[in-house]
């Protein structure tokens, strides 16, 4: 697996143009990044209203975000990480992107991919996922309380049995499991909560993998497939988000009577 | 520089009902394969639909019937990434994951050294960002040339400073870059062989590439490079340039959408 990469959730404010925010990023600051040797991938998602309106849990912070941005770092990490932060600074600097006030940016964080999942039908291995087309993305992020037992426990319910169940949804090519970066590093602090990530990437609409996938969780939760794991686990985030194509930046248009 | 080497090629699907197939196997599997690569900088395919081949402006008999054209750019260490480059191709195949072999033609391949990029002057990225930069199309040019020596420097000096630019005038060019030919035969010693060589014709004389990246439709585009063409005559700045070089090539593609693969699918008859 590629050793590193950066989430991050955000919303415009009601000001800001969606056109402009995410033009600035498909065409001056995604070609940027993805020039650079230590930049292997990076990606927006768009939360559209009609994926918003099908999310799971999210807590009151991050019910309104409408974007996701994932930027994977190719080895080693840590050059790589200065190299993401230097381009946007640079891009900034220039004047170009958008303005930082029109932003409010709820998650940003490092995550260091710790698994990775492919359907047979899909064939490419598991770390190439992020650059293989898809139709969008399911998120599920998630605050653990401690670092003991119960979370251990949780996570390898993600593995055997809630990721493999997700993934049975139609729609779904494949995963990976992430866990907060900062877990990696020698002055990591265990009494402090730590974010985790799973996410799927999917080549059939994300709408309906998330409609299919809760009303699959009727079944799971029945045959106790879906156990509380609340002792340990704070969900922060969770449903579908849109794969962006460029120009077709209409989603949040208001819809004008006739 | 972006690249120290890119990689060009046309092909055309010998089975017209392999289209959908092809295009699922190069842009779901193939090419992701290839961009995890960290020596591979960055690969894309276009289309030459119908409309885009009806609008082409030179077309030697040998690439008319290309449908897809496909470029790689490669990073230093050049030695080891076309050993994994290459390696990738081998691997594929004993994979079992080259179903292409069977319905694809390539009219011509060759790898090439990038020379210099240009970008339009209403684009805030620069040179090297370009070619990951979303596009609509692009509009390729390919010359072989005749003559080396001052007659060739004297065109290529005319493509900088006098070509390009005008180009990038046209509507929706946002920048270009232009690229020579080399062996690959002989490149870090090695002599190289696709696992699918045997379908890949290898141009022996030098040529010249040029690729315009296009924001814009590729037909409109078409359509006011033939205006302005007109205009360059009228002013002395289009020139003939067939004393040194051969156009082979001018002409318009699309870009690709995954699962947007329609192109050549048979019209649906009205009853």
């Amino acid at each position: 697996m590629l050793p590193m990469v950066c989430f991050t959730l955000t919303e415009l404010t009601a000001s800001a143009r969606h056109p402009d925010f995410i033009g600035s990023f498909q065409l001056e600051l995604m070609p940027e990044l993805l020039k650079q040797p230590e930049i292997a991938w990076t990606e927006r998602w768009v939360r559209s209203p009609d994926c918003a309106a099908v999310s799971g849990r999210c807590t009151a912070e991050l019910a309104t975000v409408q974007y996701a941005e994932l930027t994977v770092y190719h080895p080693p990490a840590d050059a790589s990480m200065r190299v993401h932060r230097e381009t946007c600074e640079r891009i900034g600097q220039l004047g170009f992107g958008p303005d930082p006030a029109s932003i409010r940016e709820a998650v940003r964080e490092y995550f260091v991919p710790l698994k990775g999942y492919v359907l047979p039908r899909v064939l490419i291995a598991e770390e190439v996922l992020p650059f293989r087309p898809a139709r969008g993305i399911y998120a599920i992020l998630s605050r653990f309380h401690g670092h003991g037992a119960s979370a251990e426990a949780a996570f390898r319910w993600y593995d055997e049995i809630r990721i493999p169940d997700l993934l049975s949804c139609g729609g779904a090519a494949g995963a990976w499991s992430m866990a907060s970066a900062a877990l990696f590093r020698p002055d990591r602090d265990l009494s402090v909560p730590a974010l985790r990530l799973v996410l799927l990437w999917l080549d059939e609409d994300p709408v309906a993998f998330a409609s299919a996938s809760k009303a699959r969780a009727v079944e799971w939760r029945e045959n106790g497939r879906m156990p509380n794991t609340s002792d340990v686990e704070e969900v922060l985030f969770e449903g579908p988000l849109r794969t962006i194509v460029p120009w077709e930046w209409g989603w949040f248009d208001a819809v004008r009577p006739s | 520089m972006l690249a120290s080497r890119a990689y060009f090629s046309f092909s055309e699907i010998t089975d017209p009902g392999k289209h959908r197939d092809h295009n699922e196997w190069h842009q779901l599997d193939h090419r992701p394969e290839n961009l995890i690569q960290k020596g591979v900088a960055w690969g894309d395919r276009w289309v030459r639909s119908p409309d885009c081949a009806a609008a082409s402006m030179v077309v030697a008999p040998a690439y008319a019937a290309a449908h897809y054209a496909i470029m790689y750019w490669f990073r230093e260490p050049l030695g080891p990434t076309l050993d994994e480059w290459f390696g990738l191709s081998e691997r594929s195949f004993q994979w079992g994951r080259s179903p292409q072999i069977g319905w694809t033609r390539r009219p011509l391949r060759s790898l090439f050294t990038p020379l210099r990029g240009h970008v339009a002057g209403r684009l805030s990225i620069d040179a090297d960002a370009l070619p990951f930069r979303p596009m609509r199309g692009v509009f390729i040019r390919i010359s072989r040339l005749h003559c080396r020596g001052a007659r060739a420097n004297e065109l290529y000096r005319w493509f900088e400073r006098v070509r390009i630019p005008d180009m990038l005038q046209c509507h929706g060019v946002a920048g270009a870059w232009s690229f020579a030919s080399v062996d690959a035969d002989g490149e870090n010693g090695a002599a190289w062989r696709f696992a699918d060589s045997a379908s890949r014709v290898s141009e022996t004389r030098p040529l010249r590439l040029q690729v315009y990246f296009l924001d814009e439709d590729p037909l409109d585009f078409m359509v006011d490079l033939e205006a302005r063409d007109r205009e360059w005559r009228g002013t002395g700045r289009a020139r003939d340039t067939s004393d040194v070089e051969e156009v082979l090539f001018a002409g318009p593609l699309r870009r690709i959408l995954p699962w947007q693969w329609d192109w050549f699918d048979a019209p649906s008859l009205v009853t």
